[in-house]
């Protein structure tokens, strides 16, 4: 999900820079990649956290923008929310199912350009095999041009329980907040 | 008045004096654990953590309590004359103590079962079974009853070990060293 918004950020700096035409292939820097998500709930300070194994294709069209493609899957298993006792109940049926449903998986089906830094993601996002339409904002950090490289920052939300994760509502948020930073550099063909 | 009269020993025997030292410091630990995990700790994973170590030593000091209130009603019933209010408060506070320590087990196990959240009791890779069904109101209500008796547990407990004092600075007698010795 959130290296769907990664994936609009490069289009957008592509779009903002005048990038050189055709379809171009980023690749994530997994060390410079940060996945992470918040969810709040009553009376518990929120909880934060963060995916240790991710992966991400991303194929931008700077003429079509549209045409451009933006695939990341995330294996909930490695979800890090500073307890071992936490993330094994995150992990159980109770929430992410990981034994059954290891990956979540987000495929976009349109970008948009907002600005001259930003973008709007939207995409298919398939979690504990329930897909549902979901959008995202990037803003795209082109600071790092000249080094080959472009930074983003893409944030937003879903409810969990359109896809079947319904433990702890309304004690645990139904929304989840998702925040993506990373850098990407174009790959060589 | 009962005329059965029984001089008090030097000292309690030494499973009386272990479990009751033992529960002391358990029942203080749970007591801090219970504040600073709800109070203090914002981090959610370590407040979880905490959470989770708060049950699975509040269920085993329910093991604890059995033993110790076999040990005091089957082994240990003695007959003492009534010396006074002191006595007669004394007995209160003892008995009101653990009722409370018992109720207070039962009221945390209840907290558990109602959670809407699962997340069973672990003890010793154990994962104790939740015998009510998941009821968000009927939580919050068990969770305030085990604020507040955990709060009356310690004004008894603080009254407790101010009459040990007590007996000890004011009284001068074998009342504190009987359980220290």
């Amino acid at each position: 999900m959130l290296r769907l918004r990664i994936i609009i950020s490069c289009l957008v700096v592509g779009l903002t820079l005048n990038a050189a035409s055709g379809r171009s292939n980023w690749v994530i820097d997994p060390k410079k990649t940060r996945i992470s998500f918040a969810v709040d709930a009553t009376g518990w300070p929120k909880t934060k956290g963060v995916f240790h194994d991710f992966e991400g294709n991303i194929s931008v069209d700077f003429e079509k923008p549209k045409q451009s493609r933006v695939m990341f899957k995330v294996r909930t298993g490695s979800v890090d929310v500073g307890s071992d006792l936490l993330a094994s109940l995150i992990r159980s049926s109770a929430f992410f199912n990981s034994e059954q449903h290891s990956e979540a998986v987000f495929v976009s089906t349109g970008i948009e350009k907002t600005s001259a830094k930003t973008v709007h993601i939207t995409g298919n996002m398939t979690l504990l095999g329930v897909t549902h339409s979901e959008s995202f904002d990037v803003f795209v950090d082109a600071g790092l041009a000249d080094k080959g490289r472009l930074g983003y920052k893409a944030t937003g939300s879903f409810e969990r329980s359109k896809y079947g994760m319904v433990t702890g509502i309304p004690v645990i948020a139904d929304v989840v907040d998702l925040e993506i930073t990373t850098e990407q550099y174009e790959q060589a063909n | 008045m009962n005329k059965q009269t029984e001089t008090l020993p030097d000292q309690w025997d030494a499973p009386a004096r272990f479990l009751h030292w033992v529960s002391a410091i358990w029942v203080l630990g749970l007591m801090g654990l219970g504040l600073a995990m709800v109070n203090l700790v914002k981090a959610s994973g370590l407040k979880f953590d905490l959470y989770q170590l708060h049950k699975s030593y509040g269920f085993l000091f329910g093991l604890v309590l059995i033993v110790r209130l076999t040990w005091k009603f089957i082994f240990h019933r003695r007959k003492i004359s009534n010396r006074g209010f002191l006595h007669q408060a004394a007995i209160i506070n003892h008995n009101l103590m653990l009722l409370l320590l018992l109720t207070l087990i039962a009221s945390g196990y209840v907290v558990t079962c109602f959670s809407i959240i699962p997340i069973p009791i672990h003890v010793f890779g154990w994962n104790v079974p939740s015998l009510l069904s998941p009821d968000m109101l009927m939580e919050q209500g068990a969770i305030s009853v085990h604020h507040m008796i955990a709060f009356a547990l310690l004004a008894l407990v603080l009254v407790h070990i101010g009459a040990a004092l007590f007996h000890h600075f004011i009284l001068k007698d074998k009342t504190l060293i009987r359980m220290l010795k």
